[in-house]
């Protein structure tokens, strides 16, 4: 194993009724990362999760988590690991304090610990408030909010997070992406989540492995696999759009004008492309808003490899 | 050594306590509660009303055994009300847990699968014990007083054989619920696993012994025939009836294969 990985894989297979779920996956997740597992919807992430957390046991390969195996040391994985599955349930019969209470003393600490942890955790989720709730009356977002806590009961050093924001809205979206990067950044921690929602990856995590049918396609960190991201789909903003997306036709760009933005698309000379838009606004006295790739980086990364699919595995 | 066996067995604390204390809100077991509950005291009352011919020490002990007997069998012999509640309330410890989704947060804590079948056991043990034991015990009681033993030394003297009839409940308990357990750790659904619970109890309460003739050790009835009567010392055991101790141990190694079995099925159980 790499010495600064604290979660690797190899070769990692699991087979369902003759059918590969996942397949040859190899995996590399350093130290203190923020790793993001990207895919479309049935790509195998939640596999992929599933085979790391020992709640699956895979076909053929390997797996280490911290040097242990997951299928068959799933108990001292857990010591240092926060799992939160897609779409957590929790116990019908317990209020939201009680429940936290029970993980805790689970997770190890004594009774009176359990409590104050539980407590100390629900107010940093925003959920302290609720502590005395049936679990059953809350909303998705607040399910989810709570599954969160539970996975950061005892700090563990590496938080796996299965779409951790499937079912929040966008200020518990935000809200717990921040606290994600926050607990990752200030506890040096590393993070392993699974989304299809590309910003969200983009915005809190700092390697990436890109999945789809069970396989990974590419992974690294997010810079090496951005920078060689040629982009040939532009939009452009600005005062006069008709009169621009005229211009740019004249100097023989091939571009659309939709709802006063202009689409640029099968550019072969960026640098060009750079100098001329804003020349042109500047001659003008048009005041230029946006000049911006249509994909951005990742977008564009992520697309490449799922509409042409071939296993690269830069790890 | 010692630090993992406390370890452990604080694991397995913590998830029987649970299951106990959620036993107590849930509304099955007040229905439990009734019937276990309402047939003993319901015969206690019946044989309140009747005129009762003879009585003193010895009719008290004979009544109060054979009374003591019978409702055992009621609760654990017969494919009746008591087993059935018992393989209700118990056999979707671990496949409600899977169905609901909960065993996934359950197992992403650091457990052993063992101690997770384990408590679930225990937890249901204690609330079934704590449901069925001190009305038994009230039960044999009441009816010495009913025939009017003598105080105190008859239910003093009485004690071993209170004793033996606890540890007989908590034994055929036991085997009912660790039965439940299994097919709880088998299935992924509470009805499936209800239903495999009832199936098995009925051929084990009805077939076993139909099958097998009584005196074998699948049928239930003949534990309850046979090993009272040693315990029970006024009365002759059953013919060919094996002492009651090997009994005993034949009942606590299938309460500890049948649990272990549930283990090892909890342990290769994948959560898709």
């Amino acid at each position: 194993m790499d010495s600064l990985s604290i979660i690797e894989t190899h070769n990692l297979s699991k087979f369902v009724q003759g059918k590969p779920i996942i397949f040859r996956m190899n995996l590399q997740i350093p130290a203190g990362s923020m790793f993001g597992l990207l895919g479309p919807n049935g790509a195998g992430k939640s596999s992929a999760l599933k085979l790391i957390t020992g709640r699956i046991k895979p076909t053929s390969g390997m797996a280490k988590v911290l040097g242990f195996n997951p299928w068959r040391q799933r108990k001292r994985i857990f010591k240092h690991v926060g799992y939160l599955p897609q779409n957590p349930t929790q116990p019908p019969d317990k209020t939201v304090l009680s429940y936290l209470h029970f993980m805790a003393r689970l997770k190890g600490f004594s009774r009176a610990e359990a409590l104050e942890q539980a407590r100390e955790i629900l107010y940093q989720v925003g959920l302290g408030r609720l502590e005395n709730l049936n679990v059953m009356k809350l909303s998705g977002g607040q399910k989810q909010r709570l599954g969160f806590a539970n996975a950061l009961l005892g700090e563990p050093d590496i938080l796996i997070l299965d779409e951790p924001t499937a079912s929040l809205d966008p200020e518990g979206r935000i809200y717990v992406m921040e606290l994600i990067s926050e607990y990752a950044k200030a506890k040096n921690r590393t993070v392993v989540i699974s989304s299809h929602i590309l910003p969200e990856i983009q915005r809190m995590t700092n390697h990436i492995a890109i999945m789809a049918n069970g396989r990974v396609l590419t992974s690294g960190p997010m810079w090496v696999l951005t920078k060689e991201v040629y982009d040939t789909e532009y939009e452009v903003q600005c005062s006069h759009p008709d009169l621009m997306h005229e211009a740019l036709s004249e100097v023989g760009y091939e571009c659309t004008l939709e709802n006063g933005i202009i689409y640029v698309s099968n550019l072969t000379n960026l640098e060009k492309f750079w100098t001329e838009v804003p020349k042109i606004c500047a001659d003008n006295s048009w005041e230029l808003k946006t000049l911006r790739p249509t994909h951005d980086a990742l977008e564009r990364v992520f697309l490449n490899y799922v509409r042409n699919p071939m296993e690269v595995n830069s790890t | 050594m010692l630090h993992i066996l406390f370890e452990n067995l604080r694991e397995i604390h913590i998830i029987s306590s649970d299951v106990f204390l959620s036993n107590l809100k849930e509304r099955k077991i007040l229905l439990a509660v009734l019937y276990y509950i309402v047939v003993p005291v319901s015969n206690l009352i019946f044989l309140s009303f009747i005129p009762i011919v003879q009585k003193g020490t010895g009719i008290a002990i004979f009544q109060a055994q054979l009374a003591t007997t019978e409702l055992i069998k009621t609760y654990f012999v017969s494919f009746f009300l008591g087993q059935i509640l018992i393989a209700l309330l118990t056999s979707d410890q671990i496949a409600g847990e899977v169905e609901r989704g909960t065993f996934t947060l359950l197992r992403s804590k650091p457990l052993n699968d063992w101690s997770i079948a384990l408590g679930k056991y225990l937890g249901m043990l204690y609330t079934l014990i704590m449901l069925i034991l001190p009305v038994s015990i009230l039960y044999f009681v009441s009816i010495l007083g009913i025939y009017e033993a003598d105080w105190p030394w008859t239910y003093i003297k009485s004690l071993d054989e209170i004793i033996a009839a606890c540890v007989l409940i908590v034994l055929l308990l036991g085997v009912i619920v660790s039965l439940s357990i299994l097919s709880s750790a088998v299935f992924n659904k509470s009805m499936h696993s209800i239903i495999s619970t009832l199936l098995v109890l009925f051929v084990l309460s009805i077939s076993g012994s139909a099958l097998f003739g009584s005196n074998n050790y699948f049928s239930m009835s003949w534990y309850v025939d046979a090993i009272f009567p040693h315990f029970f010392y006024n009365l002759e055991p059953l013919k060919d009836a094996p002492n009651g101790s090997v009994l005993v141990l034949v009942l606590v190694a299938a309460n500890i294969a049948i649990v272990g079995l549930s283990c090892i099925i909890l342990m290769l159980k994948e959560d898709y």
